[in-house]
């Protein structure tokens, strides 16, 4: 042990350290819970904090390099509860969605105004470029940058508001200022635009750029995450993973491993009953084979789970795994798709326990199929058939934060499992079989999540830590590294897909497709992913011959989950390309063929009836689009017709292109899923809102509140939200396919709405009005029509207290049969290097149609963070691995997704459509906005240099290779 | 790496300024110096992250400096010299980094401003800021129209250690022209023997040896 004496945040600190302790860790142990571990490798910038003002990666120091210096930590910024400008201005601008990099994001761009009061936008991006972000997509917190800086110079920054404006029924007269042209090419950040349909309901807090309610602690780096909680006594977990791609366990050998001084337990797969379980967290029953157990004696990836250990420190049970011995027989390998069906392939799941599985033997997990129509017929009549093969990429999700947990028995002897999941309740019934308790002995707590994508919609570790709790009777920490994550997490489905196109003059008569889906070494996803794709792809052209057919198979590749976009990106993607290409060869303009034959408003989707979330579906009519406007306002802002124009015929290295794509998604799954919410007054008139949706950084607490306040007159402050705890919040699905803006939202309004009933029922007798309805909620008010009025708070305090006494309280919860569609229109302009084959992406703008839009900032952050997520899927993602099946680029360095200075100007315009179904007329938006930028980058690219890339990422040599091909 | 370096300008005798850096001295600083060669600049943003330049000093740099080969390009074209420790002398910074023993280094001189000198650099990576896949720096001393000093430095285009091509030396004792960048952007290809990866085949690595090794010969013509 060392003595360091150092400054922390401005506090003279001497402690007692182990000098080759990593900085990160040494602070955590100082509870400074702001330093966050992202990788532990250098990668990601989580862990930043400033040394002597300058922000370094405490990772990468020990503990030794504090000493004589001055630390600080987002800990040492608010000052007696005052919030440092920085710290003020993200919460204001949104550029906090999950959190889990904003100490990191603040500290860094400390030190940059510290150093130069008046950045330019390119600055403060070169200054963060050190720290990832997977949510935001940079622009809101570069914005919170400049706007602090402006603070601090002493400026007035300006609201935080977007441009309003009525939507005209004369699109043509659509109004888009000059400046958000970008004619000259300007890169600085603009307000986002909202076309609003004149008609519009007017609202109080809905619609609003309300700060997220959860913001002021995620800013102040306060414990909020799973890992920032800990247990006395608590132990640490670590997972041995499989090195090999398919292979059976001979032999394992825990003797070595159990026998070290401070490790409490190792289990391997013959210290557990054989349980079958599939990962998917989805609704009961979940229609996948059970192909998995907790621990198997066979594995069929690269990183499948072997053993699990529990010790007194993180390195020690690193040590453990390292002394398990295991003899291994290996066995042939599947690693492409394509593979997987040949006679004599290998069998990745040969055990006899597994029902459900179509063809065992040939790996296939499921065939599905779908028609409406004749397409053979249809084809066969038509003037033009085009076809198209498309492939796209293993995308890893790239959240921030690790799959962790911890568990530990409460006093009640019931067992506690704080994760970071997505799916609490999920979580809860699929363990319960696994560790062999009953439901109602199991608690599961889901505080703040860094980010999941999808990624936490699995239950990957939550079993085996319960095991181990239950094991040792001792609370356990169990996370995957960094490492791991690419390993052992989930990715995103490799689709190869084949469109066929029928048309008869400039009308899409059929439309085949054919999907061989890529699920890795367990089906936990792969049923609904491709469903949901395939049911988009083919339901967005909706033509009146369509036919669907799907090989989901299982390769011994890193498994697919869900993942933002689940599967309709992969097929919005080929078909938005298909679209153009088949416009093209037509000779009429691409516009004005999609314009023709997108699914209209009105129009009853022709295939939901027999494509619902793995089985039957349910009918349903596209009840409203915003298609039409949403490509008209992204046509004038990008200057489109224009631009087509100017980019024809070029010649010289480097070359411009623009394209587009029309997109649409569901919002959530129509008659599946479920969510609810009970609201309950306080003495003050404030309410407790609690609720099963899972926030997971979208910032889906804060816009849930805004529903609630807007019906309940009263501002969002007033309303303390909690999510989500499966002992004492009501159930939801959880978080994901889109649907808790629609689906929750509807359970909260419909909550709220018998809240507001109550408050007027009581509000009538203290007022001695005849008719509760009559009055009005309005500014925690209670208002009758002579303008007599009680406050919220003296309803709360007769209520409880004095006259009729009763809790006024709701619980309500929320089907739809219905999943209306969010739409859009992505724009991507580019600059192709004929020379190297390097796409340059020099602007992305997305039209938004989500319904009502509940927080302008949240969607905002919303749209830009999808379609950075979707520019790593489209240019550069991809999860590589060897002819073992050992992924090579399994660390954040190698397999880089897009830093702050790396991304290209990003504009938001949304067009209001007002869905009679959802709350308030909203609709989803959180999937939709990664669904277009893939193809409109593809189509910019055959508009700059004329080649066709169909598969994705486009990596400089794809395009490279595609040139020379080109020139033969 | 936290002790503070100093840093001196020093003029030569041919007019030429020197920037000597005593080891400890951090990246950002390096950076931040106003007369710094623009190539330098480049190679030390964008794939380089802040807190890199603040955890690295020239030091741990050039003991183990293969995460910024960029940098190293930079400092090849821009003929920086590497002082050793305890009076050793000079050693050229190629030489120093290919020694199979590095002695202690004690200071890195980098010249700043040398009357007729034109650098410059290209890249191709992933994504902008991405590891490069190639990366070429070249760096011209061009007197009265005659080249008089050429270094041409890669990287991603050789298995092991090794950064300057000798095909530049075909540029020395002529004037800079289309025939001459041809001539050794030809023999270049003969003289790399890129790697394949999932970044970039060695096919394309090969060629991307030439595009941006024309590229950077023209931006100092």
């Amino acid at each position: 042990m060392t003595n360091i004496t150092f400054e922390l945040n401005g506090e003279t600190c001497q402690v007692q350290a182990d000098g080759n302790e990593k900085l990160l860790d040494f602070l955590r142990g100082l509870s400074l819970t702001s330093v966050k571990c992202g990788c532990r490798e250098g990668d990601c910038g989580m862990c930043t904090v400033l040394l002597d003002g300058l922000p370094v990666r405490s990772c990468m120091l020990t503990a030794e390099a504090a000493q004589g210096h001055q630390i600080t930590t987002l800990e040492g910024l608010a000052h007696n509860g005052e919030l440092h400008p920085l710290q003020e201005a993200f919460i204001e601008t949104d550029g906090v969605q999950c959190g889990f990099c904003t100490p990191a994001q603040i500290l860094s761009a400390k030190a940059l105004l510290d150093r130069n009061s008046s950045p330019t936008d390119d600055e403060v991006r070169e200054a963060l470029s050190g720290v990832l972000c997977r949510c935001t997509g940079f622009v809101q917190i570069v914005e919170g940058v400049q706007r602090a800086a402006a603070v601090l110079r002493g400026e007035d920054p300006g609201d935080v508001d977007l441009l309003r404006k009525v939507l005209p029924e004369d699109l043509a007269r659509i109004d888009i200022p000059e400046d958000h042209i970008r004619r000259r090419g300007e890169r600085s950040i603009l307000k986002p635009i909202l076309f609003t349909p004149a008609n519009t309901p007017p609202t109080n807090v809905v619609g609003r750029p309300e700060r997220k309610v959860d913001g002021r602690k995620l800013v102040m780096g306060k414990p909020a995450f799973t890992d920032d909680f800990s247990r006395p006594g608590m132990l640490y977990g670590a997972v041995l993973t499989s090195p090999h791609a398919h292979a059976r366990i001979r032999k394992i050998d825990a003797t070595k491993a159990e026998a070290l001084r401070g490790v409490h337990c190792v289990l391997t797969y013959k210290d557990l009953p054989r349980v079958k379980y599939t990962s998917a967290g989805q609704s009961y029953p979940q229609l996948t084979p059970y192909d998995q157990v907790s621990l198997d004696n066979k594995v069929r990836h690269v990183g499948d789970r072997v053993a699990v250990v529990a010790a007194e420190t993180r390195k020690l049970a690193q040590k453990a795994l390292r002394l398990i011995d295991v003899e291994y027989e290996l066995l042939p390998a599947i690693l492409d798709a394509r593979d997987a069906m040949k006679e004599g392939a290998a069998v990745i799941h040969d055990e006899d326990d597994t029902e459900a599985i179509a063809d065992a033997r040939h790996n296939l997990v499921h065939r599905l199929q779908a028609a409406v129509g004749d397409v053979e017929e249809a084809l066969q009549d038509a003037e033009l058939v085009v076809e198209g093969v498309y492939h796209t990429p293993k995308q890893h999700h790239a959240q921030m934060e690790h799959h962790l947990c911890m568990s530990y028995w409460d006093e009640d002897e019931r067992l506690v499992v704080v994760s970071a999941t997505q799916v609490p309740f999920h979580v809860r019934r699929i363990i319960a079989p696994l560790i062999g308790l009953p439901v109602k002995k199991i608690r599961v707590i889901k505080p703040r999540i860094g980010g999941g994508f999808g990624g936490k919609q699995d239950m990957l570790l939550e079993d085996l830590c319960a095991l181990l709790t239950i094991k040792t009777g001792k609370p356990v920490n169990l996370e995957y590294s960094r490492r791991q994550e690419f390993t052992s997490g989930r990715t995103r489905h490799v689709f190869d897909i084949h469109y066929t196109a029928g048309v008869k003059g400039d009308e899409l008569l059929a439309l085949d497709l054919y999907v061989l889906a890529d699920t890795g070494a367990y089906g936990a996803h792969g049923l609904t992913v491709p469903m949901a794709g395939g049911f988009k792809g083919l339901t967005l052209y909706n033509a009146p011959n369509s036919r669907f057919l799907c090989d989901v198979v299982y390769t011994n590749t890193a498994p697919a989950g869900a993942f933002r976009g689940y599967g309709s990106m992969q097929c919005m993607f080929a078909l938005e390309v298909l679209m153009e290409e088949v416009a093209e060869k037509l000779g009429i303009d691409v516009v004005e063929f999609k314009r023709k034959n997108l699914i209209k408003a009105g129009e009853p989707m022709l295939l939901a009836a027999q494509m619902g979330e793995g089985t039957e579906g349910i009918p349903q009519t596209m009840d409203t689009s915003g298609h039409e406007a949403c490509i008209a306002a992204g046509m004038k802002a990008m200057d489109y017709e224009a631009k087509r124009k100017a980019f024809r015929n070029q010649t010289g290295r480097y070359r411009k292109g623009i394209g587009m794509a029309a997109v649409f998604h569901g919002s959530g799954l129509a008659g599946l899923d479920m969510g609810a919410c009970t609201l309950k007054i306080n003495d003050d008139g404030s309410f407790n809102m609690t609720i099963g949706a899972t926030d997971i950084g979208t910032g889906s607490d804060t816009i849930l509140g805004q529903m609630a306040a807007e019906v309940l007159g009263i501002p969002l402050d007033d309303l303390i939200i909690y999510s989500s705890d499966t002992d004492f919040t009501p159930f939801d699905v959880g978080a994901y396919a889109s649907s808790t803006t629609y689906v929750s939202g509807g359970a909260v309004r419909k909550a709220a709405l018998e809240v507001r009933r109550q408050v007027q029922v009581h509000a009538a007798k203290m007022l001695d009005i005849a008719d509760p309805e009559s009055l009005v909620l309005k500014d925690r008010k209670v208002i009758a029509p002579n303008g007599e009025y009680v406050t919220m708070g003296e309803v709360a305090l007769s209520s409880l207290h004095q006259m009729d006494q009763h809790q006024i309280m709701a619980t309500a919860s929320n089907v739809s049969h219905k999943s209306p569609p969010p739409t859009a229109a992505q724009f991507v302009e580019v600059t192709v290097d004929m020379e190297t084959g390097e796409v340059t992406v020099d602007r992305m703008l997305m039209a938004v149609d989500c319904g009502r839009v509940i927080n302008t900032r949240t969607a905002a952050g919303q749209v830009t963070g999808g379609m950075a997520q979707a520019l790593g899927f489209a240019r550069s993602e991809e999860t590589v691995h060897n002819d073992q099946g050992r992924v090579l680029n399994a660390r954040f360095g190698d397999y880089h997704i897009f830093k702050a200075n790396e991304l290209p100007v990003m504009d938001v315009i949304f067009v209001e459509t007002n869905d009679p179904s959802g709350p308030f007329g909203a609709k989803s938006i959180s999937e939709l906005t990664i669904d277009g930028v893939a193809p409109a980058l593809v189509n910019a690219v055959h508009n700059a240099a004329g080649i066709w890339v169909r598969e994705l990422p486009l990596k400089p040599e794809r395009v490279w290779q595609a040139l020379q091909d080109k020139v033969g | 790496m936290m002790k503070k370096g100093s840093i001196q300008k020093v003029v030569m005798k041919n007019g030429s300024q020197v920037l000597q850096f005593d080891v400890n001295v951090l990246l950002d600083e390096v950076i931040v110096q106003a007369s710094i060669p623009e190539v330098i600049k480049q190679a030390l943003s964008g794939s380089v992250t802040w807190q890199q330049r603040n955890e690295t000093s020239l030091a741990r740099f050039l003991a183990g400096s293969s995460q910024f080969p960029a940098f190293i390009l930079a400092l090849l074209v821009c003929d920086a010299v590497v002082q050793l420790d305890g009076g050793q002398g000079e050693m050229d910074l190629n030489n120093y980094l290919l020694s199979k023993k590095r002695q202690q280094a004690a200071a890195l001189w980098i010249p700043v401003e040398v009357p007729g000198r034109k650098v410059a650099m290209a890249k191709i990576g992933l994504t902008p800021a991405g590891r490069g896949i190639v990366i070429a720096a070249a760096g011209l001393l061009i007197e009265d129209g005659t080249v008089n000093g050429a270094r041409l430095a890669l990287s991603g285009v050789w298995p092991n250690k090794h950064w300057l091509s000798t095909a530049a030396d075909k540029l020395v004792a002529a004037p800079l022209s289309e025939d001459s960048i041809q001539a050794v952007v030809q023999a270049l290809q003969e003289e790399v023997d890129p790697p394949s990866d999932y970044l970039g085949s060695a096919a394309y690595r090969r060629a991307m040896a030439g595009v941006l090794s024309r590229q950077v010969l023209e931006a100092c013509g």
